[in-house]
C-alpha cells in the first residue's frame, strides 16, 4: 500500500468509527441494546414521567423537582422518608430508603433515582439535593449568612 | 518592586516564545542533523522549563503574600488557611491548575534535556520539536484563555473591599479562599499534583514516538529511553487513579471509591492504553515487531490525556471535579483535533519507513524443541492440545456464556438469535498453533483485551456527552454497563497476567509448559478452595480470586525459580545471587512487581465489592442500633466554629462483640464559600474489614441524625496496591548502576525483559 492510500485508508476509518458513534447516539433503539435499557438513566421530570405512561414505569430514571412535605407530620424524622416532588403541573409521592442530605428540606430542588411502581410511588434510595456544583463567591454578606444557616443546629 | 502580575506574566510570555523557537530548531535539527540547531532547542528547551517552574514560584509567593491584585489569588485567596492550604490553592481552580501544568511539563522537559545529553542525535532534535511544539500549546493556554496573573479587574476588587473589608491602601483584606473540597482532606493535596505528573508525561512519549516515525527509524536504541521515559508517568497515573478512588473514599461519603464517573473514566482511558504500550513495547524492543502498533498506542495515550483534561477542566460535566467553567474546552479540543490529525498523518505517511530493513524474525515450520523430541507425535499433539484448551477454554467459555446471555438481541432492525453465539467458536481453529504457547502471542493477547476495555469506557464515557451536546437529551449511564464488562475483562487480563510471564519469548517446548503450568494452577486452585471455605460463595468473587491467586503463584514463580537454582543447584551465596539477579533482571523484578500490585487491587476490589453491607439509618439522640456485627449508639451532635468554617459534628459510640471500639465523629462541614455541607465520614479501618459512617443530616437540636452505613472487606489494601507498582517501576526506570569499572557490555543474553 502507498502512503497515500494508507492515509485515505486511515481517515476512511476515523470517519466511519466517527459515523457508527453518531449513530448510536441518533438512535434511542441501538444505544438502549448496547448500554442495555436499564443501564441508561434519563432525566425526567413529574410531568414527563407521568405523560410517559408505561414506558416511565419500567426504566430507572432521575426524577428531578421541588420537595412537597409528606402526608406524616413527622415525615422528615423517619426513614423510609416519604415526600411529594413536584413541577408546575404534577406531583409524585416519592418513597426513600435512603437518608436524604443535609440541605433537603420543603421547596428545595432534589434530584431522586429510582423506579415509578405500579402503585404510582416513586421508589429510591438515593436522594441528591440539586445545587449548582460551581465553584462560586458568595455575592454579598446576606448570602454568605444564608449558606451558614443551613448548617447551624438551632 | 514590580508586580507579581508584570512578573508573571512575562515569565509565562517569555517560556511560550521560547518554545516557538526551540521547536522550530528542533524539526530543522532534526531534519539536517544539524548539532548546532540541536544545541539551540536544547538551551531553548531549558529555557522555557526555567520560565515556567519559575512561574509557579511567583504565584506560590503572590498566594503566601495574598497580593489580592493577581486575578488567580482574588478568586482563591484567603488570609484564614494554613501556609500549606494557600500553597496548594496553586491547584484550587481551574486557571492555577493549568499553570501547575505548565510548570510540571517544564519539569519534565528539563528531565528530558539532562537525561538525553547529546546521544540519540537521530531522534533528538525532532523530540524536542514536538515536545516544544505541545508546550507552546499549553503555553498558549496560560498566557491566553486561562491566564492566572492576569490583573484583577477593579470592580472586583472594590466588591471584595466591602464584602471582607478594606485596608489603608483600599485593597480588600480577605479573599474568598479556595474550593472547600481541597481543604477538607490531605489527599486533595496529593492527587491532583499526581494525577498531572501521570498526565503532564505522556507528552515525552507523544515526542518520542513522532520522534520516530519523523526519523523513521525505531532501533532498539531509542526504545530504551522511549521505555524509561513513559514508566514514570505511567508509575504517577497510576499512583493518581488510586489516590483519586481514596480520596473520593474518605470525602465523598458515598462509601465506595470508583464509580465509573466520567471523570475517573478520563484517567483510567490513558492508563489502558498506556498499560498496553508497556507491553508492546516490550515486543517491538525484542522481538523488532508491533513497532506501528506501539507508536499508535504511546500517542494515542497522550491523546486520551489530553481528552481527560479536556473532561476535567472544560466543565461538560457537572461533576465534582469539573469546578470552574470558562472557554478552556474549546481550546482543548482544538489540540486534541491538531494532535490527532498529526498522530494519524504521521502514522500513515511514514509508518513503511519503520520496517525498511528491518530483520524479519525467524519463520518458516516450528522445529520441535529438543525436550519434545521423545515423545511420539500423537502424545506432542495431545498434550499441545490440552494444554492449549486450558489457556484458552476459560476465556472461550466465558465469551460465549456472556453472549448465550446477552442474546437474542435486535440489532437495528435485526433480530440475532441465540444460537449465533457459538458462531465466532470456529474461529479458534484459526488461533491453533504450538506457537500459541509464547509469550508473544500472550503479550498480543493483551493488547487486543486492553484495546477493547479503552473502547468499551470510551464508548459509555462518550455517550452522554455526544448525546446532550447534539440532541440535548440529559441521559447517563448506569455503573452496571461498566461492571458487565469490566467482570470478564479483568479476569481475562489477570489470566495473561499469570500465564503471559510462564511462557517465554518465541517457540516453547510443551514438556517445559506442562511443568510450568501445572504448579501455579493447582496453588490457584488449592488457594480458591480455602477461600471457599471461609464461606466466601459467590461465584464471581472466587473466580477473580483463582485468576489472581495463579498469576500470584506464576509471577512468583518465575522471580524466585532462577534464585533457587542459583542458590540449591549451583550452591551460590543467597545475598550475592538475588543482588546479582537484581542486578541483572531489573526490568523483570519491575515487572513482577509491578504485577504484585494489580493482583492485590483486583482480589481487594472484588471482595468489597462482592462483600459490601450498607444500609441507611435515622437515629433519635441516645438511640442504639445493630448494623451487621457492630452496635452504634448515638450520642450527641454539636457545632463547632473554626475560622474558615462550620463543623457539625455527631458523636457516636460503636461497639463490637459487647465491647466499645471507640467514639465515632463523622461531620458536616459547612464553608463560607459553598452553599452544600460537605460530609466527614468517619472511618474505623481494620486489615480484615472497614465500617464507614458517613453523616448525613442532623435535625435542628440534635434531636436526630441520619447516618448512612457500610461494612466493605479488605479496602485499605487497595490503597497500598500501588506500592509494590511504584517500587517496581523505581527499579525498572531507574538509570544503570556501574558498580566496578566499565569492561565489555555483554550482549543481551543476561537481559531479561519483564
Amino acid at each position: 500500500m502507498k502512503p497515500w492510500q494508507r492515509l485515505l485508508l486511515a481517515f476512511g476509518a476515523l470517519a466511519v468509527a466517527g459515523g457508527a458513534l453518531l449513530f448510536i447516539v441518533f438512535s434511542d433503539k441501538l444505544a438502549g441494546d448496547i448500554f442495555g435499557d436499564e443501564n441508561l438513566v434519563f432525566y425526567w421530570s413529574p410531568t414527563e414521567l407521568l405523560d410517559a405512561g408505561e414506558k416511565g414505569r419500567r426504566a430507572t430514571v432521575r426524577l428531578g423537582g421541588m420537595v412537597r412535605p409528606g402526608d406524616d407530620p413527622n415525615w422528615d424524622r423517619k426513614l423510609p422518608i416519604e415526600f411529594y416532588v413536584e413541577d408546575a403541573d404534577q406531583r409524585i409521592m416519592v418513597r426513600s430508603t435512603g437518608a436524604p442530605p443535609q440541605m433537603f428540606r420543603e421547596g428545595i430542588g432534589v434530584v431522586v433515582e429510582g423506579k415509578l411502581n405500579s402503585d404510582g410511588v416513586f421508589e429510591t434510595d438515593r436522594v441528591m439535593v440539586k445545587h449548582s456544583n460551581e465553584y462560586r463567591v458568595p455575592d454579598d454578606e446576606a448570602e454568605m449568612a444564608d449558606a451558614a444557616r443551613t448548617l447551624t443546629l438551632d | 518592586m514590580i508586580s507579581y502580575t508584570t512578573l508573571g506574566h512575562t515569565l509565562v510570555l517569555g517560556g511560550l516564545g521560547m518554545a516557538a523557537a526551540g521547536s522550530v530548531a528542533g524539526f530543522v535539527a532534526g531534519a539536517k542533523h544539524s548539532l548546532g540547531g540541536l544545541r539551540w532547542a536544547r538551551a531553548l528547551s531549558v529555557g522555557f522549563a526555567l520560565c515556567m517552574i519559575v512561574a509557579n514560584v511567583v504565584m506560590i509567593a503572590a498566594l503566601i503574600q495574598h497580593d489580592f491584585s493577581v486575578s488567580y489569588v482574588a478568586e482563591v485567596g484567603t488570609v484564614h488557611t494554613p501556609l500549606h492550604i494557600t500553597i496548594v490553592s496553586l491547584w484550587a481552580s481551574l486557571s492555577g491548575s493549568i499553570l501547575l501544568w505548565a510548570g510540571v511539563l517544564g519539569i519534565y522537559v528539563l528531565g528530558l534535556v539532562i537525561a538525553m545529553g547529546e546521544r540519540y542525535r537521530l531522534y533528538q532534535g525532532y523530540t524536542l520539536g514536538v515536545l516544544l511544539a505541545v508546550c507552546v500549546m499549553f503555553g498558549l493556554l496560560v498566557a491566553g484563555v486561562a491566564n492566572p496573573f492576569a490583573p484583577t479587574p477593579l470592580a472586583e476588587l472594590e466588591q471584595m473591599a466591602r464584602i471582607y473589608g478594606a485596608g489603608p491602601d483600599g485593597m480588600p483584606v480577605d479573599g474568598p479562599g479556595p474550593n472547600p473540597l481541597l481543604q477538607n482532606h490531605w489527599l486533595m493535596i496529593l492527587h491532583p499534583p499526581t494525577l498531572y505528573l501521570g498526565y503532564v508525561g505522556m507528552s515525552l512519549t507523544f515526542a518520542m514516538c513522532a520522534a520516530a516515525l519523523l526519523a523513521g527509524r525505531l532501533d532498539a536504541g531509542w526504545m530504551v529511553p522511549l521505555r524509561r521515559a513513559f514508566l514514570i508517568p505511567w508509575a504517577f497515573l497510576t499512583l493518581g487513579i488510586v489516590l483519586g478512588g481514596w480520596w473520593s473514599y474518605a470525602v465523598l461519603g458515598w462509601g465506595g471509591y470508583w464509580a465509573w464517573d466520567p471523570v475517573e473514566n478520563a484517567s483510567f482511558l490513558p492508563w489502558l492504553t498506556g498499560t498496553a504500550f508497556l507491553h508492546s513495547a516490550m515486543m517491538t524492543h525484542r522481538r523488532t515487531s508491533l513497532k506501528s502498533w506501539t507508536l499508535l498506542l504511546g500517542m494515542g495515550t497522550f491523546l486520551l490525556t489530553l481528552f481527560g483534561t479536556f473532561l476535567t477542566r472544560s466543565g461538560v460535566f457537572n461533576s465534582v471535579h469539573a469546578f470552574g467553567t470558562g472557554s478552556v474546552g474549546p481550546v482543548l479540543l482544538t489540540f486534541i483535533v491538531i494532535c490527532g490529525v498529526f498522530t494519524v498523518v504521521l502514522l500513515a505517511l511514514r509508518e513503511h519507513r519503520l520496517h525498511e530493513g528491518a530483520r524479519e524474525l525467524p519463520g518458516g515450520r516450528a522445529r520441535v524443541p529438543r525436550q519434545d523430541q521423545k515423545l511420539s507425535p500423537q502424545v506432542l499433539t495431545l498434550s499441545h492440545l490440552g494444554l492449549w484448551s486450558l489457556l484458552v477454554g476459560p476465556p472461550a467459555v466465558a465469551i460465549t456464556w456472556a453472549l448465550w446471555r446477552a442474546l437474542p438481541l435486535e440489532i437495528a432492525g435485526v433480530t440475532v438469535p441465540v444460537w449465533a453465539s457459538l458462531l465466532w467458536l470456529p474461529l479458534l481453529g484459526l488461533l491453533w498453533s504450538r506457537r500459541l504457547l509464547s509469550r508473544d502471542v500472550m503479550i498480543v493477547a493483551q493488547n487486543a483485551v486492553f484495546t477493547l476495555f479503552t473502547f468499551v469506557v470510551f464508548l459509555g464515557t462518550t455517550f452522554p456527552i455526544l448525546a446532550e451536546s447534539l440532541r440535548d437529551k440529559k441521559v447517563s449511564v448506569g455503573e452496571p454497563f461498566y461492571d458487565a464488562f469490566a467482570f470478564p475483562l479483568g479476569v481475562l487480563i489477570v489470566w495473561l497476567m499469570g500465564v503471559g510471564p510462564m511462557l517465554p519469548w518465541g517457540q516453547q517446548s510443551i514438556v517445559g509448559a506442562w511443568k510450568r503450568f501445572l504448579g501455579p494452577v493447582s496453588f490457584g486452585a488449592i488457594a480458591t478452595l480455602l477461600v471457599a471455605l471461609t464461606g466466601v460463595t459467590k461465584p464471581y468473587t472466587l473466580i477473580a480470586i483463582f485468576v489472581c491467586a495463579v498469576a500470584l503463584a506464576a509471577n512468583l514463580g518465575e522471580l524466585l525459580s532462577p534464585l533457587y537454582k542459583r542458590i540449591v543447584r549451583s550452591k551460590a551465596q543467597p545475598l550475592p545471587a538475588t543482588w546479582d539477579l537484581l542486578r541483572k533482571g531489573r526490568r523483570r523484578w519491575g515487572g513482577h512487581l509491578a504485577h504484585y500490585g494489580i493482583i492485590l487491587c483486583v482480589v481487594c476490589v472484588a471482595l468489597s465489592k462482592g462483600y459490601a453491607v450498607e444500609q441507611d439509618l435515622m437515629l433519635a439522640k441516645g438511640e442504639r442500633v445493630t448494623f451487621e456485627d457492630y452496635e452504634l449508639a448515638f450520642l450527641d451532635a454539636k457545632e463547632l466554629r473554626e475560622p474558615h468554617r462550620t463543623r457539625t459534628v455527631a458523636r457516636f459510640e460503636v461497639f463490637r462483640e459487647g465491647r466499645s471500639v471507640g467514639i465515632f465523629e463523622p461531620s458536616l462541614n459547612m464553608y463560607r464559600t459553598r452553599s452544600e455541607g460537605l460530609t466527614s465520614p468517619a472511618v474505623r479501618s481494620t486489615p480484615t474489614h472497614d465500617l464507614y459512617l458517613s453523616l448525613m443530616s442532623v435535625q435542628p437540636g440534635g434531636t436526630h441524625a441520619s447516618l448512612h452505613l457500610k461494612r466493605m472487606p479488605f479496602v485499605v489494601w487497595i490503597w497500598l496496591s500501588p506500592l509494590p507498582i511504584l517500587l517496581g517501576t523505581l527499579l525498572a526506570a531507574f538509570p544503570e548502576i556501574r558498580l566496578r569499572r566499565r569492561t565489555v557490555d555483554v550482549p543481551a543474553s543476561g537481559e531479561v525483559a519483564a
